[in-house]
């Protein structure tokens, strides 16, 4: 046990040595730079879902890439759960990177990754969809209220989306 | 007897109804989604400038739920709740939020007000009012010049709004 602790303290030394080793140069380490949706962007993956989905008035969030509201838009005569409920399809896709769809399949009842689903914010819709540039999700886009259902939200998100994704880069 | 009071109940109940049958359904104006659309066109037009568009705004409507939020580039954690708070505050107050502020001041007797939840005494918030009818609010902040000119700034939109619903 005495040797385990004596082993254990060289151990601790050698790794904080090589911590140091590593601050040392890192004085020079290149600052990291994380990409993120503009609130420019933002406004034209809304305009251009809204009119995908015209038939009905959608309630729609576009999220940032730390998962807090960039721009979000209730639709009229919308029920009080709506935006709530674009919000967390946005929030899903955002955090587990994939549609909120293809999570709630990852997650359902009798599936190992079902506890996922206790998470606080997340939601097992349809209708969130991340917005990825080179592996990189920046922001999400949820959509609720749509003539459709989830299929018809998880479109209109893309099609959002797709409006910007020839200025991502 | 006590059949008697039922029936005597039953009438009354029975008269009331028929005096209620002719009363009015209450319509209410609210805000729609292309007003919001004006309102944020407003909000970059009048009070962004070219070299600085670092400004948040919250909508809420008649009955103070969130019904549009824009956080701008490179905001702070808390622009949206305070700018919530502003619109909750204007809405509810029927009032710009900066004369709420000085109302309910420190050792004024309304200063109780501000242990309402999502209130706050700061200026950036304005009503929506449609003649007497107050039909939502609008909390702006972030505007260069303080909460004077984040009032004004909520001024401005609050009023396009309601100039496209009268």
């Amino acid at each position: 046990m005495g040797n385990q602790e004596g082993n254990m303290s060289r151990l601790m030394l050698a790794a904080s040595a090589a911590t140091l080793l590593a601050i040392v140069p890192g004085s020079q380490a290149a600052t990291m730079m994380q990409g993120n949706i503009s609130s420019a962007q933002a406004l034209t993956i809304v305009h251009v879902a809204i009119d995908a989905c015209r038939d009905a008035s959608i309630s729609i969030t576009v999220l940032d890439r730390d998962g807090n509201v960039r721009l979000q838009v209730r639709g009229n005569g919308a029920n009080p759960h709506n935006l709530e409920l674009s919000r967390r399809k946005a929030f899903t896709a955002r955090t587990f990177r994939t549609t909120s769809a293809e999570w709630a399949k990852r997650t359902a009842p009798g599936n190992d990754l079902y506890g996922q689903r206790s998470l606080s914010d997340v939601i097992p819709l349809g209708g969130g969809v991340p917005i990825v540039v080179n592996g990189d999700v920046i922001g999400a886009v949820g959509i609720s209220g749509a003539n459709g259902g989830m299929p018809r939200e998880e479109a209109c998100s893309k099609a959002g989306i797709a409006a910007i994704q020839g200025q991502l880069s | 007897m006590f059949r008697t009071k039922m029936l005597i109940g039953l009438a009354g109940s029975l008269a009331l109804a028929a005096s209620f049958a002719n009363a009015a359904g209450l319509i209410e104006k609210n805000i729609s989604q292309e007003e919001m659309f004006i309102a944020y066109d407003t909000l970059q037009k009048q009070c962004m400038k070219p070299d600085f568009k670092n400004i948040t705004m919250v909508i809420v409507d008649r009955a103070g739920l969130i019904a549009f939020q824009a956080a701008p580039d490179g905001s702070a954690p808390h622009n949206l709740e305070l700018t919530f708070r502003k619109a909750y505050t204007g809405r509810t107050f029927r009032q710009p939020s900066i004369v709420w502020r000085d109302r309910t001041k420190e050792g004024s007797d309304t200063f109780g007000q501000r242990q309402l939840v999502n209130t706050v005494p700061l200026g950036g918030g304005y009503p929506i009012m449609v003649g007497n009818d107050v039909v939502g609010g609008v909390g702006v902040s972030g505007t260069p010049g303080g909460q004077m000119a984040d009032n004004n700034c909520a001024k401005l939109v609050a009023e396009s709004i309601a100039a496209d619903m009268r």
